[in-house]
């Protein structure tokens, strides 16, 4: 029999592929866009989830970045004034650098050596990583387990050796597997109360610094003593064990003095007739006018000076009223002393009916606080403006922290995503790869003839086979690129609408190009995956189909 | 392929018939053996073929007759390499075609056979010339010869002008001519028709008739053709009957006197 030689039976060029496909598909344009939709759908979807997720986290990370300072100062103004509890100290503890701040603070009071600090800290983080087991349990799972022990009471609960033996069979029907197992645990419970002491010790000596440090404070707050700055206060923190670097001190005191100021003024909305004015000024009913319509108010261009002009006014009116309710105090002597002596009564009748008392909100500005109130707030017009400034930021950035906080709870687990939020990502695509399927078995079924004959003409198995495949990729591409495009900036909307202008100040234009990537891999991975069985059916066809006549 | 009998030598055996007939001494370019086929349908076996032996020489013009369901379908698809028989041989240029893996048929059907349908099969997308040179890039010709060698086969079938129009631009005789084109494109040693005037008109079908003549007597190509046609049937070197799955008789034209409306006639001789 003689021989074929298979060699020149040639594979079509790529472009060729290309082009026939293109203009298959141009052909058939009415079900390619139907099915584009599809895929441009699920893009959609995933891509505005995935965008989303990731600015959350963006502005997350920023808004913990802008508070940072605040935040730093408060935990500043905090040590100086009170001792550090057991929870913060394992707190602190698990985060500490070794060799950094904090690492040396802990050295110097606890009078510990390094090593016995550093397994310290080792036990700490395995306490927190157990705590963390405890918290994930349901409350059905944790009271066989630990009754209702919270905290540090679990391990104290645990040190019991009848109560552990309860703990342990009962683990055996947790499905959340404890770290290291029972084993492993009960060796820690030893560990952790041996290092009792040596916690004890840190804390006592921070308790010792705290009340060296009390003096100095006398009656002030601790956020004034910091506003007060200066080298003597750092050389007096260094001397207690306490690390500071210059620029963090000179940081935490630009904070203290912002606090300072800032509470200077707000406080002022207590004052009833501040209130009153505020409240017309800003055109609101009276019990609305709070701190954060105050701030409003200082933000526009005249703010400060309307506040300084306001300040003066009402000072100049409660010296008045001091000196009104003095004249009042003689009079009230007057009247009691005619009303006894009964002689005079037409000047008791004339007194008597002169005498106004003060009312409420007259009384109120005079009291010794609302005095105190209005003399301490001696700030200038761009002091007043720079504080008011600095509040407000803070507080928008709180307010987005608090919607963070609440989105980013729900977006635990792979990628970034709940359970729940993976769930109907899985059904979108299952749901798309089956549209594209039945979409390319119509184009197949459709095709019957042109396939066979093709196949006539020469075509080999594989080169329909990729032939659809391709056809699908195109279409996957195609409606990948739409719905990562709608996707993000659906999801941009999103986060914008929800988070504001900070959202495109800080666009991490990286990782969202990442995510696009991976969205359109996504799609287009799943519109091949769609098209392997119609492609294999469409390969399958006997050539002989093409001499069907319908 | 490890097969010890050669193409040759299994056709030696039964070439008693062809020798006896005197025409042993043509090259033969389609020959089959013993050729069966047999298609499951549920618990039943239907054999659409049963033990055909047939020698087509080159440069023949054949027609095979039958009535629907006798095989004859089924023995078309069978020397066109378009599908396996249960047991038997084909040979299409001394190449044993059950013996092809998918690849090699592919090539087979690309380069030895050209395939017209009742039906023209264009591909509904393409213009006149893209479908002519289609069978082309399959056999790897390069773009340029590709257009050059389609618009001469264009020429010959008389479409030079059209050949920017798509198939639905065009009228059936055209779209038939075009798929005639298109059959020739590897320049292959045997034309499959199956019933090519089927949906044609008188007038337009003998276009078709002209230019099958044309290829067959000017450029030597083996045509076999499944057709009623009377007056294709006249332009024939030979004729098979085939009858409930085997070959009823064999005759050479000058034996069979065809005219219009006679060759129900002739069938029943």
């Amino acid at each position: 029999m003689k021989q074929i030689d298979v060699k020149n039976q040639v594979r079509l060029s790529m472009s060729k592929c290309i082009e026939l496909v293109m203009s298959g598909i141009r052909f058939r344009l009415f079900r390619a866009a139907i099915t584009v939709l599809i895929i441009a759908l699920a893009a959609t979807f995933l891509m505005t989830m995935l965008g989303e997720s990731i600015l959350s986290r963006e502005v997350g990370r920023v808004i913990a970045q802008r508070t940072s300072p605040r935040r730093n100062f408060l935990f500043w103004a905090d040590r100086l004034a009170s001792p550090m509890g057991g929870p913060q100290l394992s707190e602190l503890l698990a985060e500490a650098q070794p060799g950094g701040p904090r690492w040396k603070e802990f050295l110097a009071w606890g009078g510990l050596d390094e090593q016995q600090l550093a397994s310290l800290q080792a036990l700490t983080q395995q306490q927190r990583q157990y705590m963390d087991y405890f918290d994930r349990l349901e409350p059905g799972e944790r009271r066989p387990l630990i009754e209702s022990a919270r905290g540090a009471e679990i391990f104290e609960y645990l040190r019991d050796e009848q109560q552990f033996a309860r703990f342990r069979e009962e683990l055996k029907s947790v499905p959340k597997r404890l770290p290291g197992g029972p084993d492993q645990f009960q060796a820690f419970l030893q560990e952790w109360q041996a290092s009792r002491p040596q916690r004890q010790a840190i804390l006592a000596g921070h308790a010792a610094v705290v009340e060296r440090f009390a003096p100095q404070l006398g009656e002030r707050a601790s956020r004034d003593v910091l506003a007060g700055g200066g080298a003597e206060l750092r050389g007096a923190l260094l001397e207690l064990g306490y690390e500071v670097s210059q620029a963090e001190f000179d940081a935490v005191v630009h904070e203290a003095r912002l606090a300072r100021d800032a509470a200077r003024i707000a406080p002022l909305v207590s004052v009833a007739r501040f209130k009153k004015a505020l409240a017309q000024e800003a055109g609101v009913p009276v019990q609305e006018a709070d701190s954060v319509v105050l701030s409003t108010r200082l933000a526009k261009k005249d703010g400060p000076a309307w506040l300084i002009g306001l300040v003066e006014q009402l000072r100049r009116e409660s010296a008045q009223l001091v000196e009104r309710k003095a004249q009042q105090r003689q009079t009230e002597a007057e009247i009691r002393r005619l009303r006894q002596t009964d002689e005079d009564r037409e000047r008791l009748a004339v007194l008597e009916k002169d005498l106004v008392p003060l009312r409420g909100d007259e009384e109120n500005l005079i009291v010794p606080g609302t005095r105190a109130l209005l003399t301490g707030m001696d700030l200038s017009e761009e002091r007043i403006r720079e504080v008011a400034a600095y509040e407000q930021t803070q507080r928008s950035l709180a307010g987005v922290e608090t919607k963070v906080a609440q989105t980013s709870g729900m977006e635990k687990g792979f990628l970034g995503f709940s359970a729940r939020a993976m769930w109907l990502l899985v059904v979108s695509f299952v749901v798309c790869v089956v549209g594209i399927a039945n979409a390319m078995l119509m184009s197949v079924t459709e095709r019957f003839r042109e396939i066979a004959t093709m196949k006539c003409l020469g075509a080999t198995d594989g080169f329909i086979m990729v032939n659809f495949i391709m056809e699908s990729i195109m279409q996957g591409v195609a409606g990948g690129v739409i719905g990562t495009v709608l996707g993000f900036l659906l999801g941009l909307l999103r986060a914008w609408a929800r988070y504001g202008q900070i959202v495109v100040e800080n666009f991490p234009f990286a990782e969202v190009a990442l995510v696009a990537v991976l969205a359109l891999g996504i799609s287009v991975m799943v519109s091949a995956m769609a098209a392997v069985y119609p492609a294999y059916v469409a390969a399958r066809l006997a050539p002989m189909e093409a001499m069907r006549i319908e | 392929m490890t097969d010890s009998k050669t193409g040759t030598d299994v056709a030696a055996e039964a070439s008693g018939q062809a020798a006896a007939s005197g025409q042993a001494d043509k090259p033969v370019i389609i020959r089959t053996l013993h050729l069966r086929k047999a298609y499951q349908m549920g618990e039943v076996t239907t054999e659409a073929l049963r033990g055909v032996d047939m020698e087509i020489y080159r440069g023949e013009f054949i027609v095979i007759l039958g009535p629907s369901g006798s095989g004859k379908s089924t023995f078309f698809n069978m020397i066109g390499g378009l599908d396996c028989p249960t047991s038997g041989r084909v040979f299409i240029d001394e190449v044993d075609v059950a013996q092809l893996n998918a690849i090699e048929l592919a090539f087979l059907r690309c380069r030895k056979i050209g395939y017209i349908f009742q039906t023209y099969n264009l591909v509904q997308y393409m213009t006149c010339l893209e479908n002519v040179t289609v069978p082309m890039a399959f056999a790897g010709v390069p773009a340029d010869e590709a257009r050059d060698r389609g618009m001469e086969l264009l020429g010959l079938v008389g479409l030079k002008e059209r050949w920017f129009h798509k198939p639905i631009e065009m009228s059936g005789g055209q779209q038939q001519r075009t798929a005639i084109a298109r059959s020739m494109a590897n320049l292959p040693s045997v034309l499959l028709c199956d019933e090519p005037t089927g949906n044609l008109d008188l007038k337009t079908g003998a276009e078709i008739h002209g230019i099958l003549e044309t290829l067959n007597k000017k450029r030597g190509v083996t045509i076999i053709c499944v057709t009623h046609d009377h007056r294709l049937i006249n332009m024939a070197d030979r004729i098979v009957w085939i009858r409930d799955g085997a070959i009823e008789r064999v005759k050479d034209r000058h034996e069979v006197k065809v005219e219009v409306g006679s060759i129900g006639g002739v069938e029943n001789e």
